[in-house]
């Protein structure tokens, strides 16, 4: 793993959706490497460089993360309190993109500091347009070297 | 020993004619009362008016056994107490309920049956009841320990020497057992509808995804055949997702609470109409809305009802050039009717039980696309508010969907 290489880190358990939203990425000429972790508890041992990920580098953040909401193991907006909570991450760009459209989890996900809440659309043509709109959105605002 | 005689003779001017007259007076009032004495006893008479200010009547047993049978028999529990608390009266259902026998109540004190803290709350009732019936919830505290949720009604009857307070005590247990149900089954279901939404989308994503890529991405290697079945799938899984979203629509009615309150009809109508006209702008829609109709109800909920009637008007009118669309309400007697009419492609009304069903529909696919769902999704919202809704249409000569709300709408007057 190229530490020095700016990365996304994408957590998300349905192998499928993987696939598309890997591929819609690629259609953007998405500039960043995508890091996946399959459930809510490996990716908070990728972030806090623990489990199968203690050799990590904490302080190599990702420059976004997209975060899907029912994941095994821990759950979404408990990966994201985790996030939030804590100072190194507290101002990573998080994107919850989850299958869900009820206001109660837009709402937790809102309060509990996500900074884009979106609904994975069953049309693909509306998932590469996510996909352009992330990628629009950290080039607008890049992440600080 | 003085005789009546002598006594008399003292009086002036009387003289014997005026005594035996006198006697003959008293004899008769003293037959009539020995004979009121005789009906009294023998239970003859049933009332008694006396004098006072509001002419009291004062009815005997007989007359009372009407009442005694209804207070035995009825299901809450019946109590007559002093301000103080001492038990004077009580029904054996309320017997039943504290769990003692009934002659251990009376003359008892109505404060050891209440929970302590409790006790205040009682205070308060027999105070407020001196001007107007008071209800309060209480907890009762039964011979076994065991605490029973119960309503006290009290009501105050003023008697002398003192006032006299009349409790009805309705057990809560039942009720409450049933709603704690009730909340448990509602979190049941729509955690079941969270997960179904959830689950069922997830595999169509990637019916859909896939059967995109191989159209735009390995294209080459795939016949026209290969391409429109393709197609159609993906077509097929878009139709999927939106039955899912009508799906969890319709559940959301029953499974959100609703907030009642006056809401502007004719705004929300307008708001409507001007969302789908701005959609597909290249339809010439004549939308006539009627000013100044309001109804109590929940706005989202209406919302929702007023959604799905314009977007079906609107849809079966798609094939008119010229399509027309009313809204409006017809005073009928007490009750206000709402209607929507279309003048569009209509229906056969040989058909109209199905249309309230969820999933029924009535025209191909291919001409008016649609799940099916919205009307029935409609009557829920419309029977939500107590109200009525009703379908009529003809083929070729559009549909008019008329409905009620609670009866309690009303149009503000016209300035």
């Amino acid at each position: 793993m190229n530490g020095t290489e700016k990365f996304v880190l994408y957590v998300e358990d349905n192998p499928d959706d993987i696939e598309l939203t890997a591929v819609s990425f690629e259609k953007c000429r998405f500039p960043y490497r995508m890091e996946v972790v399959h459930d809510g508890a490996e990716a908070l041992d990728f972030l806090f460089a623990s489990g199968k990920y203690k050799n990590r580098d904490k302080g190599d953040t990702p420059v976004l993360i997209i975060l899907d909401l029912n994941l095994p193991k821990v759950h979404g907006l408990e990966v994201l309190r985790r996030i939030r909570a804590t100072r190194w991450l507290k101002y990573v760009t998080v994107v919850v993109l989850t299958s869900s459209n009820e206001e109660r989890d837009r709402v937790d996900a809102e309060s509990l500091g996500a900074n884009l809440y979106m609904q994975k659309p069953v049309d693909f043509d509306e998932f590469a347009k996510i996909a352009e709109k992330i990628t629009g959105l950290l080039a607008a605002f890049p992440p600080r070297p | 020993m003085r005789t009546l005689a002598t006594h008399r003779r003292s009086k002036p001017g009387a003289g014997e004619p005026g005594l035996r007259a006198e006697i003959e007076a008293l004899r008769v009032e003293l037959a009539e009362a020995r004979e009121v004495l005789r009906a009294v006893r023998e239970g003859e008479v049933d009332a008694l008016v006396g004098p006072g200010p509001d002419g009291r009547v004062y009815t005997l047993r007989s007359a009372d056994h009407p009442y005694r049978v209804l207070i035995e028999s009825m299901n809450q529990g019946a109590v007559t107490s002093k301000a103080d608390g001492t038990i004077l009266y009580c029904n054996a259902r309320f017997a039943a309920m504290l769990k003692v026998p009934l002659q251990s109540l009376v003359g008892a004190s109505l404060h050891r049956f209440l929970e302590p803290r409790d006790l205040p709350l009682l205070e308060s009732l027999f105070a407020r009841a001196r001007k107007k019936s008071a209800t309060e919830e209480v907890g009762l505290h039964a011979a076994d320990k065991s605490e029973i949720p119960a309503l006290l009604s009290v009501n105050l009857l003023p008697g002398q020497p003192a006032d006299v307070f009349c409790l009805v005590v309705t057990d809560l247990t039942d009720q409450n057992i049933r709603n704690a149900e009730l909340t448990a089954a509602n979190r049941e279901l729509e955690a079941f509808c969270y997960s179904i939404s959830h689950d069922l989308r997830t595999p169509l994503r990637g019916i859909n995804g896939f059967s995109r890529l191989l159209l735009t991405d390995h294209a080459k290697g795939l016949d026209d055949q290969a391409k429109s079945y393709l197609t159609r799938v993906r077509a097929a899984t878009l139709r999927m997702s939106q039955l899912i979203d009508d799906l969890l629509g319709l559940s959301r009615v029953t499974r959100n609470g609703a907030r009642f309150r006056r809401v502007d009809l004719s705004a929300l109508a307008r708001s409507i109409a001007a969302e789908l006209s701005e959609k597909d702008l290249s339809r010439r829609v004549d939308v006539r809305i009627e000013p100044g109709l309001t109804a109590f109800g929940d706005e989202g909920l209406l919302r929702i009802a007023l959604t799905n009637l314009f977007s079906n008007a609107w849809k079966f009118t798609g094939k008119h050039p010229k399509a027309r669309i009313r809204f409006g309400v017809e005073g009928k007697g007490r009750e206000d009717v709402y209607f929507l009419k279309d003048d569009g492609a209509g229906f056969d009304m040989a058909y109209v039980g199905n249309l309230f069903r969820a999933f029924q529909r009535l025209h191909d696919e291919a001409d008016f696309p649609g799940t099916g769902i919205g009307l029935a999704t409609v009557q829920r919202i419309i029977h939500r508010h107590g109200g009525r809704v009703w379908i009529k249409g003809a083929v070729e000569k559009g549909a008019v969907v008329r409905f009620t709300l609670e009866g309690k709408s009303s149009k503000r007057p016209r300035s």
